[in-house]
C-alpha cells in the first residue's frame, strides 16, 4: 500500500503561518516581489475559490480580486520546510520517496489488512505536520502510487482518502480520465474521442486498443488503472535515458534594451545551463538563444551547431554572443530571455591541449566549491549586473 | 547583499519602508539545539515576542542563517540569527496591525 502526502496550497499556507493575519484571506504568492509585474506562483484556497491559480499573471489575478493580499515567494522557506517534513516522515517508515517540494510518498509492506494501521499512521502524520508548521496536508492511501496520488487530490484540503480494492469500482465510475496525473487536455481529448471518458471506461478498454492508438503511453494508461503493477506516478517519470535538451529562461520584470543587463542575464542563464550539463557529464554542440518582446510579439530566436561540444558556461555565453552577431548589440526592448543546449555528447575527459585540461579542472573545482559551501557560492562577477534595475 | 540562490527574487519589496535590515540585541533561549527569541531591543524600545510564528534556515555561502517570524502582539517582524557570527538582525516588518485589517 502507498500513502501519498500532498501539502495543501503549500507556499500560500506557509506564508499564512508566518503571518497569521493572512489566514482566511485571498492570498497571492508572486514568483517575484514586483506585485504587478510577475506571475502567481501559488494561491491560498480563498484565492483559488475566486478563480486565481498558479501561472496566471498577477495583473490578471488582481483584476479578479483587487483586495487580495500579496507576498513574494521565498524559496528558502519552502525548501527548508519541505526538507523538515521529509525528516518527520522518515520516522513513519523507511520506504520514503521525495516526489516534489510539496509531495511525498510512503510505501508500506502488506496489503489490504494493513489499511487500518496505515490510516492511523496517516492521522499521526497530519497531526505531526500541523503541530510543527501550522499547515495542513491531504493524504491518499491506495494500492499503487498513481491511485494514492489521485486519492490525495480527492479530499482537499486537510483530507484523508482511502481507495482500497473495494472502493475502486465506485471511484472509477465517477471520475473523468484527466484526474490521473499525466493525462493532460490533449490526451484527454484523444481518449474521449475513443469513447473513454471515465476511469471505468479506461479500465475496461482493451490493452491492444490503447497501445495501437497511443503506443508506449497506451501501455502505461492500461497499467495506470490496475493494481497489480507498481508504476511511477506519471508516464513522464519513467526514466528514458539522458535528456534531449537542457535550458533555462527568464522573464524580466519589465522590458529593457540595456545590452549590459540583457547580456548579464544571458551569462547567468549560460552558467545555469552549463552547471546542469556538467552534473550530467554532458557537453552540448547546439545552442539556442531567444530574446523576446512579449508585447510587440517581436524577437530574436536562433540556434547554431558548433563542431566542438562544451559544458563551460563562459564558452556557452561567448557562443550566444556569436549567435547575436559578433560586436553586434540588441536594438529592441527585451522581456524574455532563454538559453537552451542540445545535441549532447558524453564528456570524455580527454583533451588535445593543455589549456583545455586546465579549464576543465578549474570548472571541476568551482563545482566542488559550490557543492561543498552552497549553490552559487562562487559565480562569474558579470552575473552581478543582473541585479541592476 | 547579492544572493545568487534567490536569483529569481531580486526585486525589492513594494514598500521599501518595510525593509529594516538593522543589527539588534535579542534575548533568546538556546536549548537542545533550539533557539527561542523572547524579546528584542530596537530603537531603545523593548519588544516582547508573544509567539514565533515560523522558523526556517538558509545557507548563504558558508554561513547558516536562522530566520524567525515573530509576533509582538501588534506587529510581525522577521529576525535572523547568523550561526557563524552569532549576530542578530531585524530584517523587516512583515505585517503591522495597521495594515492587516
Amino acid at each position: 500500500m502507498f500513502l501519498h502526502i500532498d501539502m495543501d496550497a503549500f507556499f500560500a499556507s506557509i506564508e499564512q503561518a508566518i503571518n497569521p493575519y493572512l489566514k482566511g484571506q485571498p492570498l497571492i504568492v508572486g514568483s517575484r516581489a514586483n506585485k504587478y509585474h510577475t506571475v502567481v506562483c501559488a494561491a491560498s484556497y480563498e484565492a483559488k475559490a475566486l478563480g486565481i491559480d498558479s501561472g496566471m499573471s498577477t495583473r490578471e489575478a488582481f483584476k479578479i480580486c483587487p483586495q487580495a493580499r500579496f507576498v513574494a515567494a521565498n524559496s528558502a522557506r519552502y525548501i527548508f520546510t519541505s526538507e523538515q517534513i521529509l525528516e518527520i516522515l522518515g520516522d513513519f517508515g523507511p520506504n520514503l520517496e521525495y516526489v516534489s517540494v510539496d509531495e511525498f510518498l510512503l510505501g508500506f509492506e502488506g496489503s489490504e489488512g494493513a489499511v487500518q494501521r496505515i490510516i492511523e499512521v496517516s492521522r499521526n502524520i497530519k497531526q505531526a505536520i500541523k503541530e510543527r508548521f501550522s499547515i495542513t496536508c491531504s493524504i491518499g492511501v491506495a494500492p499503487t502510487r498513481i491511485l494514492a496520488k489521485l486519492a490525495s487530490k480527492l479530499d482537499k484540503p486537510d483530507g484523508l482518502m482511502v481507495i482500497g480494492p473495494e472502493q475502486i469500482p465506485a471511484v472509477f465510475k465517477s471520475l473523468p480520465v484527466q484526474v490521473i496525473c499525466g493525462i493532460g487536455p490533449s490526451l484527454k481529448a484523444r481518449l474521449n474521442s475513443l469513447g473513454i471518458v471515465t476511469l471505468k471506461d479506461l479500465f475496461e478498454a482493451p490493452e491492444q486498443v490503447l497501445t495501437s492508438h497511443f503506443g508506449k503511453v497506451g501501455g502505461w494508461l492500461y497499467e495506470a488503472v490496475r493494481t497489480n503493477k507498481d508504476l511511477p506516478v506519471a508516464f513522464f517519470d519513467i526514466p528514458e535515458g539522458p535528456p534531449k535538451s537542457i535550458g533555462h529562461s527568464y522573464t524580466l520584470s519589465r522590458e529593457t534594451s540595456s545590452n549590459e543587463t540583457i547580456f548579464a542575464w544571458i551569462r547567468l542563464l549560460s552558467e545555469m545551463v552549463s552547471t546542469r550539463l556538467r552534473q550530467q557529464n554532458l557537453e552540448a554542440k547546439t545552442l539556442h538563444l531567444y530574446l523576446l518582446n512579449l508585447n510587440e510579439n517581436r524577437g530574436f530566436s536562433r540556434q547554431k551547431t558548433f563542431s566542438q561540444p562544451t559544458s563551460d558556461g563562459c564558452e556557452l555565453y561567448k557562443r550566444c554572443r556569436g549567435i547575436v552577431g559578433l560586436n553586434k548589440g540588441i536594438n529592441f526592448m527585451v522581456r524574455a530571455i532563454g538559453v537552451t543546449s542540445s545535441n549532447f555528447v558524453h564528456q570524455e575527459g580527454l583533451f588535445l591541449f593543455n589549456e583545455q585540461a586546465k579549464r576543465h579542472n578549474l570548472l571541476k573545482s568551482l563545482d566542488s566549491i559550490n557543492r561543498k559551501i552552497g549553490e552559487w557560492s562562487i559565480f562569474p562577477a558579470s552575473v552581478l549586473l543582473t541585479s541592476r534595475k | 547583499m547579492f544572493n545568487p540562490k534567490a536569483r529569481w527574487d531580486r526585486e525589492l519589496p513594494q514598500n521599501e519602508n518595510d525593509l529594516l535590515d538593522e543589527r539588534i540585541s535579542v534575548y533568546a533561549f538556546f536549548d537542545k539545539g533550539k533557539i527561542t527569541p523572547k524579546h528584542f531591543i530596537w530603537k531603545n524600545n523593548t519588544h516582547e515576542i508573544k509567539q514565533t510564528t515560523y522558523f526556517w534556515q538558509e545557507r548563504q555561502g558558508k554561513e547558516l542563517i536562522s530566520f524567525f517570524s515573530v509576533d509582538t502582539g501588534s506587529d510581525i517582524y522577521q529576525l535572523s540569527f547568523n550561526n557563524t557570527t552569532f549576530g542578530w538582525r531585524l530584517d523587516k516588518l512583515i505585517s503591522s496591525v495597521c495594515d492587516s485589517s
